[in-house]
């Protein structure tokens, strides 16, 4: 079952940290944005709802849906 | 033209695009919650995104434009490239329409049957963005035929109609023991206060505004015919008023007017 866009992108954000290090250590990186393009595999579903989800990769068949692309532009921000 | 597949069902696009706005405030509102459930100071934030979907766009007999998923091994689908970006609150306000501020906010379709404006009119002028009568009457006839193809002639025609004015509904409103009755409507009032008869009796106008008359019924008849001249334009309804008691008087929920 391919799941809505937004757990997409939830999931594509949210496992990647902002940041490493601490003062305490010496030395501090965080990270500014990210770029992602990606294929992506789509369909409108019920209530006009976009699933999404990247492409099965070697567990592909024949009967895959053709594959879109997602271009997503994320800006490390406080909430 | 519409060759729906088993299990791939065809969209309006606005349906479409409203459903994946929300998918995209949920998922900024999960990554924010994601921050103040593990004390983090920052997050992500979504700030562009552009999609390309693979999708046969069909025009439904009413006019829609939908879109419907290409299936595995469908060829000949269009690639739609959506391209969306953050805008701030300051931004939507400026871009949004305001209903409350629209002068006339009747539906076009309410002017219909004394318009010459057919469906095919009232698809054109949707499209262009106009909804209501309000927005029908800022607009330049000569640029809409220019850009719609809707005839000056009929415009004109249209935008005398919408002028006219109109009594759409009415409301009783009790008000410092007195039972008043509010009559809804447009162009009910031109900077002039307007006279108004509840079944052939004159009536006293309270308050009058283009789309609201505040009136206070005389001791006469509870219903019938209801008459506002404006300007020497007229439009009708009809009222009916709660029965009256010895000790008061008892509200009644607004009822719809008789053209």
């Amino acid at each position: 079952m391919m799941p809505p866009f937004a757990d997409l992108i939830v999931g594509l954000a949210s496992h990647v940290p902002t940041g490493s290090g601490s003062p305490e250590s010496g030395a501090l990186v965080s990270v500014a944005a990210m770029d992602l393009s990606l294929p992506l595999e789509a369909r409108i579903a019920g209530g006009a709802t976009l699933l999404a989800s990247l492409p099965r990769g070697r567990l592909a068949t024949g009967f895959d849906v053709p594959l879109g692309r997602l271009t997503a532009h994320f800006e490390v921000v406080a909430p | 033209m519409m060759t729906a597949r088993a299990g791939s069902r065809a969209y309006p696009v606005d349906e479409f695009l409203q459903a994946l706005t929300a998918q995209l405030d949920r998922a900024q509102d999960a990554l924010s919650l994601k921050v103040s459930g593990t004390q983090r100071p920052l997050t992500w934030a979504l700030k562009d995104l552009a999609i390309d979907l693979h999708v046969f766009v069909e025009v439904t007999s009413d006019g829609k434009v939908t879109w419907r998923s290409a299936g595995p091994g469908e060829d000949g689908a269009s690639t739609v490239h959506l391209s969306l970006t953050t805008i701030t609150r300051p931004m939507v306000e400026e871009n949004s329409f305001r209903i409350e501020e629209d002068r006339d906010p009747r539906a076009l379709q309410q002017i219909t049957q004394v318009s010459t404006l057919d469906e095919d009119d009232q698809r054109k002028l949707a499209w262009m963005g106009v909804r209501t009568v309000g927005q029908l009457r800022n607009l330049d006839p000569i640029a809409v035929e220019a850009i719609a193809g809707i005839p000056v002639t009929r415009l004109q025609a249209a935008l005398e109609a919408a002028s006219r004015p109109a009594v759409v509904a009415q409301e009783i409103i009790e008000r410092g023991g007195h039972t008043l009755l509010a009559i809804h409507g447009a162009n009910l009032a031109d900077g002039e206060r307007p006279d108004v008869r509840l079944a052939g009796a004159p009536v006293e106008v309270l308050e009058f505004r283009p789309n609201r008359l505040l009136v206070q019924p005389g001791a006469h008849a509870n219903e019938g015919p209801l008459e506002v001249v404006t300007r020497g334009k007229r439009a009708t309804g009809f009222f009916r008023l709660p029965e009256r008691r010895s000790n008061g008087s008892e509200s009644e929920p607004a009822q719809e007017a008789r053209p």
